[in-house]
């Protein structure tokens, strides 16, 4: 059993920019606009205030200097920090333990992706040099593993497993087409979705998320200190961070039909914010949906819905914007792409608009707890980050 | 003097109609068809597979280890060496790489022969020719090897060789292909220098023309070798690959050889002659003990592919790359610190609970017990695929890339390429077996290593 503390601090400022193809825009412009969106939320707090920053950035530049210099930061303790696509979760979580310890009193976790200066398709992962043995494949591809497997345990027919996809693309689109920050703003049918030709498997281009430039700033303090900064904070219930083995690809009881980790991370999120029953307790989710099995699966491991049932609960609009438990009412990273490094962040953002009223015509009714979900890796070797938010201290 | 104790051939699954290439450059009367490398296959991996088959069963190890190719995939940095690491020899085999000419084959052939200890030849060819020419046409891409040792169950009886320097055909580096000169003129040349050579070695053996069961002859001109086989009057047997396979230069006198003995019977006289920068003739006796195998099946199944899947496999057509980055090139010290794994497939099993670990493990993955392994070779070992995947977006060598989750008998969850599958046909229980094949050609560093292939109804 865990023994990680309760998080005792909160999020009294955000910002964050539109998620888009910034063909005119640099990190730096993207990092100014999130990091001063955040301050004037904060009800105008000077730059000078913040004590250290955490930035979190996957490839876009290294060190703290990427931060410091288009901000102008004097000698502030600025962390560049990395944890593959989970990279803006890991900025917040460490950014909140260097307050609740007491080493700062006001800090700020920033996220930051610039992918469109590449000429690339789809996500490239750097690595270090190898042996060549490890198998070259793309991130739909590693993915794509989930839906035969998934299929198959279940005794789910592919066809079904295709509704259920193509439903979760067409929730999270329609999410997107009525939020001005999404990248791609534009509801697509379910049968569009599900008349694509495939790149991956059972995978094609509306199962996957897209490559976007983005970022994202969050303002942290103790309790005592809220007042100080907003009469509407977003309490901080619970963090959890589980790193895998990362044995999944060679050990013969891994199945591809769940994430270990989020699993582990979800149980204890849920442990630090006394959650007994997800299903009900969780209000509104954010998770990962790279890919839309991904999010399927992730259902079940986040407790949402029983094993084997998230088909049957995506199909009945379970997770509608209109239904019990809305998930990804931003649009997720469907439509907002995945610039790495902010979209931990803009899940958190989503929730502070949430809590706030200010979510327009995405607007969830009485939401109590709020849950984001940022993995990455690939099934069978995961990070994976769980958040409970919340309106009260709890 | 060394004998004969194993043998083995391998050939790719791939066949070309040579009327349907003919087509294409609007030519008719072409007959039979050709193998071809797949995409993923050089004379090295040819020759891994072939020395595996040779090795199978065999309880030698191999002091010298001499390689023959007329198209060597690594230049300079030799590729004996990558062969006998991939099929796990000691590290003290001298590994020795013979090549650039047709007649390099012979020459491991008989350097092995030569040797006082156990030995190994590895015979492979990847036969090129300009587009529309007749070597395009009649090559044949193969290997094959011998393990060479005392108490053979070939003896090599006699040998007779005479060097000439005929200029029959032509290449240098860079070149796609050969050109040749009047192959009337290379047979009137060419075959008097067979005969000579054939007479001597019967001489040698003390016996004539009629006490051979079979000859093989190998001549790079086809109409020397029907020369040749017609003015000895001996039989060439039912498995000549000529017409199934094509000639594959430096390994055809393998190849042939191979699917001679796979025949044979035991107390049998055998005949081996060619004609390359003059001529070499042996005469081989198999002995009382000696048993043939049913290994025929290689030369004659195989899967049609189209002509133009051919020239892109080839790289006479170049596919269009895609907006994806090269793939890594491997680095050397990694390499060098995995090379059980990297080379032979060898992974690790725990000493203490049995999981078994690929790559090799310190710690287990099931107990987390730390340095209690045990090395545990996969390469011979089949499994089946529990799921897979198909890349369409991946730069490949030959897109999509097809990777399948395979589960091995025994035990043991790896997750790798799939080679010679269609991606379509590919299912969740099929079974597998491993072979060693190029996955990338990085910053000009070629990256081998092992991919699963379906098992062929043939071979199993």
């Amino acid at each position: 059993m865990s023994k990680t503390k309760f998080p005792t601090v909160a999020i009294v400022g955000m910002g964050c920019t539109r998620f888009s193809d910034h063909w005119d825009r640099s990190a730096d412009d993207l990092l100014i606009e999130a990091v001063h969106g955040a301050l004037e939320s904060a009800g105008g707090v000077s730059i000078d205030d913040i004590d250290a920053y955490w930035l979190g950035t996957a490839m876009s530049g290294q060190s703290g200097l990427v931060l410091s210099k288009p901000l102008k930061l004097q000698n502030k303790p600025v962390t560049r920090v990395e944890n593959m696509c989970a990279t803006g979760s890991e900025a917040v979580r460490n950014a909140c333990y260097a307050v609740a310890s007491g080493a700062y009193d006001t800090v700020m976790a920033v996220g930051v992706e610039k992918l469109k200066d590449s000429n690339m398709t789809g996500l490239v992962i750097p690595t270090a040099p190898t042996d060549g043995s490890e198998v070259d494949l793309t991130a739909p591809a590693m993915f794509s593993f989930l839906v035969p497997a998934y299929a198959e345990k279940y005794g789910v027919s592919l066809e079904t497993m295709r509704e259920a996809l193509s439903h979760i693309a067409a929730k999270n689109h329609a999410n997107g087409a009525i939020n001005e920050r999404a990248h791609f703003q534009r509801a697509v049918p379910a049968e569009t979705i599900s008349a694509a030709p495939t790149i991956a498997g059972e995978l094609n281009i509306f199962d996957c998320s897209g490559i976007s430039d983005g970022a994202a700033a969050a303002i942290i303090c103790r309790l005592e200190d809220v007042h100080k900064y907003t009469t509407n904070p977003m309490y901080v219930r619970a963090l959890s961070l589980a790193v895998g083995s990362g044995t999944g690809a060679t050990d013969t009881e891994y199945d591809y039909t769940t994430f270990p980790e989020a699993v582990a991370s979800a149980n204890e999120a849920y442990r630090q914010a006394g959650v007994t029953d997800p299903a009900t307790e969780i209000s509104m989710a954010e998770v990962h949906d790279c890919f839309t099995p991904t999010e399927l699966v992730l259902m079940e491991d986040m407790g949402f819905s029983e094993r084997g049932a998230a088909i049957t609960d995506v199909l009945s609009g379970r997770y509608d914007l209109d239904g019990a438990l809305p998930v990804n009412p931003d649009g997720g990273l469907k439509s907002f792409g995945h610039p790495i490094g902010a979209s931990g962040l803009r899940m958190l953002f989503e929730m502070w608009l949430q809590f706030r009223g200010e979510a327009g015509k995405r607007q969830i009714a009485d939401a109590k707890l709020g849950l984001t979900h940022n993995l990455g890796g690939q099934p069978g070797e995961v990070v994976s980050f769980v958040s409970i938010v919340g309106s009260e201290p709890g | 003097m060394n004998g004969i104790i194993g043998w083995g051939s391998y050939v790719p699954r791939a066949r070309l109609d040579r009327s349907a290439l003919a087509a294409m450059f609007q030519l008719s009367g072409a007959r039979g068809m050709r193998s071809v490398a797949g995409p993923d296959e050089d004379s090295l991996t040819m020759g891994v597979e072939a020395t595996r088959a040779a090795l199978t069963g065999l309880d030698v190890s191999p002091e010298s280890c001499w390689f023959a190719t007329s198209h060597a995939p690594m230049l300079d940095r030799g590729n004996a060496a990558v062969l006998a690491a991939a099929v796990d020899l000691d590290d003290t085999v001298g590994a020795y790489d013979t090549g650039g000419s047709i007649r390099s084959g012979m020459a491991a052939f008989r350097a092995a022969v030569a040797q006082s200890g156990p030995a190994l030849a590895a015979l492979a060819d990847v036969r090129f020719g300009r587009p529309g020419s007749d070597d395009e046409a009649n090559g044949g891409d193969a290997a094959a090897a011998f393990v060479f040792g005392p108490n053979p169950l070939v003896e090599v009886v006699s040998h007779s060789t005479v060097s000439s320097p005929v200029m029959d055909r032509w290449r240098s580096e860079g070149d796609i292909g050969s050109s040749t000169w009047d192959d009337r003129w290379t047979a009137e040349h060419q075959v008097p220098l067979v005969e000579r050579v054939v007479t001597e070695a019967l001489k040698s053996a003390g016996i004539s023309e009629s006490d051979l069961s079979v000859a093989v002859v190998s001549c790079p001109s086809a109409r020397a070798e029907a020369q040749v086989i017609a003015r000895l009057g001996v039989s060439i047997g039912d498995t000549d690959p000529r017409s199934s396979i094509g000639y594959s230069g430096a390994a055809d006198v393998g190849v042939r050889l191979a699917a001679a003995l796979d025949a044979a019977g035991p107390n049998q006289w055998i005949l081996v002659a060619t004609g390359a920068d003059g001529a070499d003739a042996m005469v081989l006796k198999t002995t009382t003990d000696f048993v043939g195998s049913a290994n025929v099946s290689r030369i004659a199944g195989g899967n049609t592919i189209e002509p133009a899947t051919y020239l892109l496999w080839r790289g006479l057509v170049e596919r269009a790359a895609v907006r994806r980055p090269p793939s890594e090139a491997p680095a050397a010290p990694a390499v060098a610190r995995n090379e059980p794994w990297k080379l032979a497939f060898i992974g690790s099993a725990c000493a203490s609970c049995g999981t078994r670990h690929m790559p090799p493990q310190r710690v287990c993955l099931r107990c987390q017990v730390v340095d209690e392994m045990e090395p545990v070779v996969l390469r011979d070992t089949q499994a089946t695929v529990r799921t897979f995947t198909i890349d369409r977006l991946a730069a490949s060598i030959n897109p999509p890339v097809v990777v399948g989750v395979l589960d091995f008998d025994g035990g043991g969850r790896y997750r790798c390429q799939m080679t010679d599958v269609i991606a379509s046909d590919v299912a969740v229980g099929d079974r597998v077996e491993m072979v060693y094949r190029l996955v990338a050609v990085s910053n000009g560093i070629r990256n081998y290593f092992w991919k699963a292939r379906p098992v062929s109804e043939e071979d199993s």
